[in-house]
């Protein structure tokens, strides 16, 4: 009954001579939600920026909705669906909150729903509302989460790439970012969510890989890898 | 006494003005791309030079003109296309190389192809000056005045009012946030040299009836410019626009009381006293408020 939403098979990348990835395989199903764990450095924002077009691949390819990507240029994977919240937020720090929303609709510009989605996402994160014309770069970085999470939703994501949602946030705010990321898995979308803090990732996900230096070295339910041992030592401070 | 010092200024602010546009076209290139174009002051060879030419060759003024902004309009899409869009992985240094080195090819074609003569174009009004309180005014710096306010507000909407406008802001902050959201930022630079481009031809064929045109006006009128934007701080339009207007100020006022012999040094003792003390330019340094 499952349909495959993403599949990533034999992934190669690098940077100059130093690969990064060593040919990974990933798939994703239509509605699932999909964690990716693993310590800083592993490769997790290098394989995101693999399927959102912004890093070449050296091996390998990118299949979404049963079409092969190579050729698919990054703009144009966010018209397909393909839309990436990125590591460390990543706003457009000197436009306004409203432009920031509205930029994040850009690869729809067209489309005449774009205001009613912008009231929808205000009524979703009425803090965004409240601060909508100040500058991005003013937000605390919560706020500027928010922003980013809201900004690629605008774009009526398909398959939505959160790469560390949790970082540098105090945890009360984690909470919130983690309920956000529930309540969109309720809707329908399919995720894939990169953390290296672990525990609350695989909580919320249905599945769930763990990546080392450029490998796939474990993968299951994200009930099971949450209590397996290897992982709790590794990844979940033992 | 002071219809001298009206005088000067008026001049001054007249010079000032096309500083500022040639100041805006480097700080729209460096914002998007960090790349500094010394090849901006061919833009205004372009416009007057091409200006001429279609004249020459029996088009009337009003189509000579927009021929010739478009013509420098497709060399900037040309040059971001041909010469640095290719060299994707080269350093900044490297793509700065590159400018300077599509300028020299640019003004190797016009000479070969338009000559090496100095041209002069009809000012824009019939009457060609007007006195006011002893003073005489072009009324060609009136006409300069006129289309760079026009010029600056336009580019202002663009930047805040359409879509397009907000993409390339965007990209200046971040390219690759930029593409996260579907913006195609390799055509979004396209278009910042594009428009560049457009800004210097204006710039280049304003300027024309007062200071002749010829193949190689662009090495000092993009010099001043690129030094009018350093001095504003590289980055930021408004300092720009200050940029340039200080430095036409000070030409101005050096030629008018001091000697006209010094008026070309100016631009390089202004901008080593200001960067002296003030290392990031009047409005540099503020990240935030960048284009
Ligand atoms: N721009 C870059 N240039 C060179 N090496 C990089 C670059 N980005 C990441 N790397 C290297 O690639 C590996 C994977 O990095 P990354 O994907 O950022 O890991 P993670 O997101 O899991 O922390 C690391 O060894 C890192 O040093
Ligand atoms: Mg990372």
């Amino acid at each position: 009954m499952s349909e495959t939403l993403l599949d990533l098979s034999g992934i190669r990348t690098g940077y100059g001579r130093i690969e990064a990835l060593h040919g990974l395989d990933v798939t994703i199903d239509k509605g699932e939600t999909v964690a990716l764990v693993g310590a800083n450095g592993a490769g997790k924002s290098t394989l995101l920026r693999v399927i959102s077009g912004l890093q070449p691949l050296s091996g390998g390819s990118v299949t979404f909705d049963g079409d092969n990507l190579a050729r698919c240029k990054a703009a144009d994977r966010v018209h397909r669906g393909i839309v990436q919240v990125p590591e460390g937020r990543q706003v457009f720090a000197g436009l306004s909150v409203e432009d920031n929303l509205t930029l994040g609709a850009f690869s729809r510009r067209r489309d005449k729903t774009v205001p009613d989605d912008l009231d929808a996402m205000y009524q979703r994160f009425p803090i965004l509302k409240e601060k909508r014309r100040l500058h991005a770069g003013n937000l605390s970085g919560g706020q500027q989460q928010m922003l980013a999470m809201a900004r690629a939703l605008m774009a009526k994501p398909k398959l939505l790439l959160l790469d560390e949602p949790s970082m540098g946030l105090a945890p009360l705010i984690i909470d919130e970012i983690f309920g956000i990321i529930t309540e969109l898995k309720q809707e329908g979308i399919t995720i894939f969510v990169v953390e290296q803090n672990a525990s609350e990732a695989l909580a919320i996900a249905d599945r769930g890989y763990v990546l080392e230096t450029g490998d796939i070295v474990a993968t299951g339910s994200g009930e099971m890898l949450l209590n397996d041992d290897s992982v709790k030592a590794a990844y979940l401070g033992g | 006494m002071f219809s001298e010092f009206f005088q000067f200024s008026f001049s001054g602010i007249t010079l000032g003005a096309i500083y500022a546009l040639v100041a805006l076209g480097f700080t729209l290139i460096y914002n998007a791309s960090h790349v500094i174009n010394f090849a901006q002051g061919e833009f205004l060879m372009i416009g007057g030079m091409g200006t001429v030419v279609l004249m020459d060759a029996g088009a009337p003024i009003y189509l000579a003109i927009p021929g010739a902004i478009v013509m420098a309009g497709i060399a900037g899409v040309l040059l971001h296309k041909l010469a640095i869009a290719p060299a994707k992985n080269a350093d900044v240094v490297t793509l700065i190389i590159i400018t300077i080195g599509a300028s020299i090819f640019l003004r190797g074609l016009a000479q070969i192809f338009w000559g090496k003569d100095y041209h002069a174009l009809p000012a824009f009004s019939d009457t060609e000056s007007l006195s006011v309180g002893g003073a005489v005014l072009l009324t060609q710096s009136l006409w300069i005045l006129g289309i760079a306010t026009l010029l600056v507000v336009a580019l202002g909407l663009f930047f805040t009012r359409t879509a397009l406008g907000k993409a390339l802001l965007a990209t200046s902050m971040n390219k690759d946030a930029a593409s996260m959201v579907g913006i195609k930022t390799g055509a979004i630079l396209t278009l910042a040299f594009g428009i560049a481009a457009l800004l210097g031809a204006v710039a280049g064929v304003i300027v024309a009836p007062i200071t002749f045109t010829a193949y190689d006006i662009g090495i000092m009128l993009g010099l001043k410019g690129f030094i009018a934007a350093a001095i504003g701080g590289l980055g930021s339009s408004t300092g720009a626009i200050l940029g340039g207007l200080l430095l036409g100020l000070a030409e101005a006022y050096t030629a008018g009381y001091i000697s006209s012999d010094y008026k070309d040094a100016v631009p390089f003792v202004l901008i080593l006293v200001i960067l002296f003390f003030l290392p990031n330019g009047l409005l540099g340094s503020r990240a935030v408020e960048r284009v």
